[in-house]
């Protein structure tokens, strides 16, 4: 049930909480890279070959937990952040949970709560690992076509009929039939029903056009 | 004749009858005042005056020598018994008198008056006198004698002389103590009339005068003028008796109506008098109280120290104010600031005391109230400074316990996964014992902040102190994001404070200057403490590097109820420097020339090295 490869990142300036907390998931099996602040924490080589999270302690000197989270943005996706805090209050939960938290926990923390919030926040990493790693096939598909071909898929998942297509573009509907089918054959799509998926799963073509 | 009486008998009689008079007066005095010589001395002078206007009289009237001689023996005597008693009587009197000169003048009369016994004659002739008849000018005649002289009676003659020395410096001394009127009416008088008898009387034994003696005239002038001066002094003395009668009123008035405690205690140490206001406070009736030694209402712990103070205030070494307890009746114990004077007798000796006290119980329970009131505010104001770092101690209190169950539930695992090695096993309890003595201590600290009242103030060493201070508010500070500096004098010796209380003092300081810097950007909050010694005293300086203290606020800062944030009560400095006075310390707030505000304050060092250092431990 626990993936050997998985790595638990915790940080916590208190060196008798972070050695604690470090042995109690090391005892459930986790790997686990322990930092003293958020600072040591950015400066590591972190990039997780296997499943990882974050247990980030709220009060620290210097750069908080959640000062942490708001740096690390979007590149928490990987790394989901499971929060400790002494004392946390409604606000500062409300504020982790917005910025994309899996957990907020308070100390002292029983370790079945501590080690279901870690192995959710795991299950979540490697579920994002999968979409993500879907999502960069398809990304890579749609590298593959050439701007005709986009211009004509994006008409496509937008559900106009080739004769539109043609009239929109300027040209014959033939060599829409064309593109069309080199589009299909591109995207790997059995069906209009599953380009629109896979439009839809990637955010085209707004986020193309961007 | 004149209407068939003789001018010169009913002359000398009524002389005789005014000393008679006179003697009787003085007599009834004397038996009225026995102790007062002077009364008796006045009556034996008007006595003799008495007996010598009788001898006068007889001898104008004598024909026979032999009758002369005994007349005039008791002539002599007369004269002997007015002027020793007045010897003595101006002696008493004046009290300035030469004692010596009065017994030697007294010796001479006596051995001139034996002499007048033991001679043929008396005093004045030797033997075979001749008695002549003389005629006044209205007709009457009268006797005289004529005779050698008596060699002894120089002797009288000499002391005579002697008399007048003796009253004129006794008079004159008189004047110059102040007694005027004394010195002039009984020294000018007598001085007068000695000298009038003592010129007259020679002139008539040598027959140079044709008259009769008139010494008896002399005398009665000279007791007129005594008894004028003693009526006189009657007088005085009822007039003062009165004033003293009013004075004694005034005094008793006072004493018996002043809220004060008086009382007297005689030579023994018993106690003679007592006001209403002390048999009030002690609970005693005066029957009760009088009679006590004064050692029975003081409690028994200072009744022997109390014995050896008065023996010591017998010997003339009082202490003018002295603060004693007095144990009432009931029991119950009065604290009483006495004022003491020494009475003396008239010799000089002391005699007993006399003092007045006022009851400082209410006084000194009012004091206590107050400095009750006082630490009750303090402790208040710790209990304020606990509210405030509430969220920080419960963190300092929740980190030990967070890592305490983790360790116990990580070792548990361990245990029960069969995984666990002794190593990790024993690391893993030794940090949770390291961690439950910091959740303890933590705890301790805080019981010493809410305890109740005062811990005496005893050596402390202020870097502890201090520097555990730091440590409470770390994660305060941590929060704030404000750096702590602490810099101490290596040569900063210990202060006499109470441990406690300073580091109240420091902690609202501190918390002070965290918040003074909410609005200076992260990286610029620094707090530096710096100790250091400043002749008799250490001086702990706490600075921020905020914006400043307004000038215009700088004087009240201290002051209750003063408080430039909305949420506060603008009690913390108020406390810091009621805590700083007490231990006889001085704090003030200045910006500092570079920016942000330094607040410091001061503590007398403790003068001499413990020799156990353990109350700071």
């Amino acid at each position: 049930m626990i993936d050997p490869d998985a790595t638990i990142f915790l940080v916590d300036d208190e060196d008798s909480v972070r050695r604690a907390v470090a042995r109690l998931l090391k005892s459930a099996g986790y790997r686990v890279r322990a930092f003293a602040s958020a600072r040591a924490f950015l400066d590591s080589d972190r990039e997780p070959s296997a499943p990882a999270c974050l247990v980030l302690d709220v009060q620290m000197p210097e750069m908080t937990g959640l000062d942490l989270q708001r740096e690390l943005g979007s590149a928490q996706a990987g790394m989901p952040i499971v929060f400790l805090t002494g004392h946390g209050d409604v606000p500062m939960s409300v504020r982790a949970m917005k910025g994309g938290a899996a957990d907020f926990l308070t100390k002292p923390v029983q370790d079945v709560d501590l080690l279901r919030a870690v192995a959710q926040a795991l299950a979540r990493a490697r579920e994002d690992r999968v979409e993500q790693a879907a999502l960069a096939t398809v990304l890579e598909r749609l590298e593959r076509l050439t701007p005709r071909e986009r211009e004509v898929m994006a008409l496509v998942v937008a559900g106009l009929r080739n004769k539109q297509i043609a009239y929109e573009l300027g040209t014959a509907e033939k060599t829409i039939k064309v593109h069309r089918g080199r589009v299909m054959a591109k995207m790997q799509a059995r069906s209009l029903a599953e380009l629109v998926r896979l439009a839809e799963r990637i955010g085209f073509p707004e986020e193309a056009a961007t | 004749m004149l209407i068939g009486v003789s001018p010169l008998t009913v002359a000398w009689s009524m002389c005789a009858a005014a000393c008679g008079m006179l003697a009787l007066m003085q007599l009834v005095l004397w038996f009225k005042q026995r102790r007062t010589a002077i009364y008796l001395f006045s009556t034996l002078m008007a006595l003799g005056a008495m007996l010598s206007a009788f001898t006068e009289l007889s001898l104008m009237r004598i024909l026979d020598a032999g009758a002369h001689a005994t007349v005039m023996k008791l002539q002599n005597l007369a004269v002997y018994l007015l002027l020793i008693p007045m010897v003595w009587f101006i002696h008493t009197y004046f009290g300035t008198a030469r004692r010596w000169l009065a017994v030697t003048i007294t010796a001479m009369w006596s051995v001139a008056i034996v002499a007048n016994f033991l001679s043929p004659h008396s005093l004045v002739f030797a033997d075979a006198i001749e008695i002549k008849r003389l005629t006044a000018f209205w007709g009457e005649e009268f006797s005289i004698a004529t005779g050698p002289a008596n060699p002894w009676k120089f002797l009288a003659d000499l002391a005579s002389l002697l008399i007048t020395i003796y009253i004129v410096d006794a008079s004159v001394r008189a004047w110059r103590q102040g007694s005027r009127r004394h010195a002039a009416v009984i020294g000018g008088s007598i001085t007068f009339f000695i000298l009038l008898g003592g010129i007259h009387s020679p002139l008539v034994d040598a027959s140079l005068l044709p008259m009769p003696y008139i010494i008896s005239f002399a005398f009665l002038a000279i007791v007129l003028a005594m008894t004028y001066e003693l009526v006189n002094d009657a007088i005085l003395a009822s007039r003062y008796a009165s004033e003293i009668a009013a004075s004694e009123k005034r005094w008793r008035l006072l004493l018996e109506n002043v809220p004060l405690l008086v009382a007297g205690v005689d030579r023994e140490g018993r106690i003679d008098y007592t006001n209403p206001c002390f048999r009030n406070v002690s609970g005693y009736a005066r029957d009760e109280v009088v009679g006590r030694h004064l050692t029975e209402l003081l409690p028994e712990s200072v009744r022997s120290e109390a014995r050896e103070g008065f023996s010591a205030a017998m010997r003339g070494d009082l202490p003018p104010q002295v603060e004693t307890a007095l144990k009432t009746k009931a029991g119950a114990l009065r604290q009483i600031a006495w004022s003491n004077v020494l009475i003396t007798d008239p010799e000089g000796e002391p005699a007993g005391t006399l003092s007045i006290g006022s009851d400082l119980t209410e006084q000194l329970k009012a004091q206590n109230d107050l400095q009750e009131t006082r630490r009750e505010m303090e402790r208040m104001g710790r209990a304020m400074v606990l509210g405030e770092l509430g969220a920080s101690l419960a963190h300092e209190l929740n980190q030990p316990l967070a890592a305490i169950l983790s360790n116990a539930q990580a070792a548990r695992r361990l245990l029960a996964s069969g995984t666990a090695g002794g190593d990790e096993l024993r690391d893993i309890l030794d940090d949770i014992v390291r961690d439950d003595t910091r959740a303890g201590d933590v705890i301790s600290g805080l019981r010493d902040m809410v305890r109740k009242g005062r811990a005496e103030p005893g050596p402390l060493r202020l870097e502890a102190a201090i520097s555990e201070v730091g440590r409470l508010l770390r994660s305060e500070l941590g929060a704030a994001g404000v750096a702590l500096e602490v810099e101490v004098a290596r040569d900063l010796t210990l202060v006499s404070a109470g441990r406690v209380e300073i580091q109240q003092v420091v902690t609202n300081l501190v918390l002070n200057a965290i918040r003074a810097m909410r609005d200076v950007p992260a990286g610029r909050r620094k707090i530096l403490i710096r100790a250091d010694r400043i002749d008799h005293s250490v001086q702990v300086l706490v600075m921020d590097s905020g914006s400043g203290i307004d000038e215009a606020m700088l004087p009240s800062l201290f002051d209750a109820f003063f408080s430039t944030r909305k949420s506060g009560l603008g009690m913390g400095l108020t406390i810091a420097r009621g805590i700083v006075e007490t231990h006889g310390g001085r704090i003030w707030a200045q910006n500092n020339p570079g920016g942000g505000a330094t607040f410091a304050f001061t503590l007398p060092v403790l003068e001499e090295e413990p020799v156990l250092l353990g109350t700071d431990a």
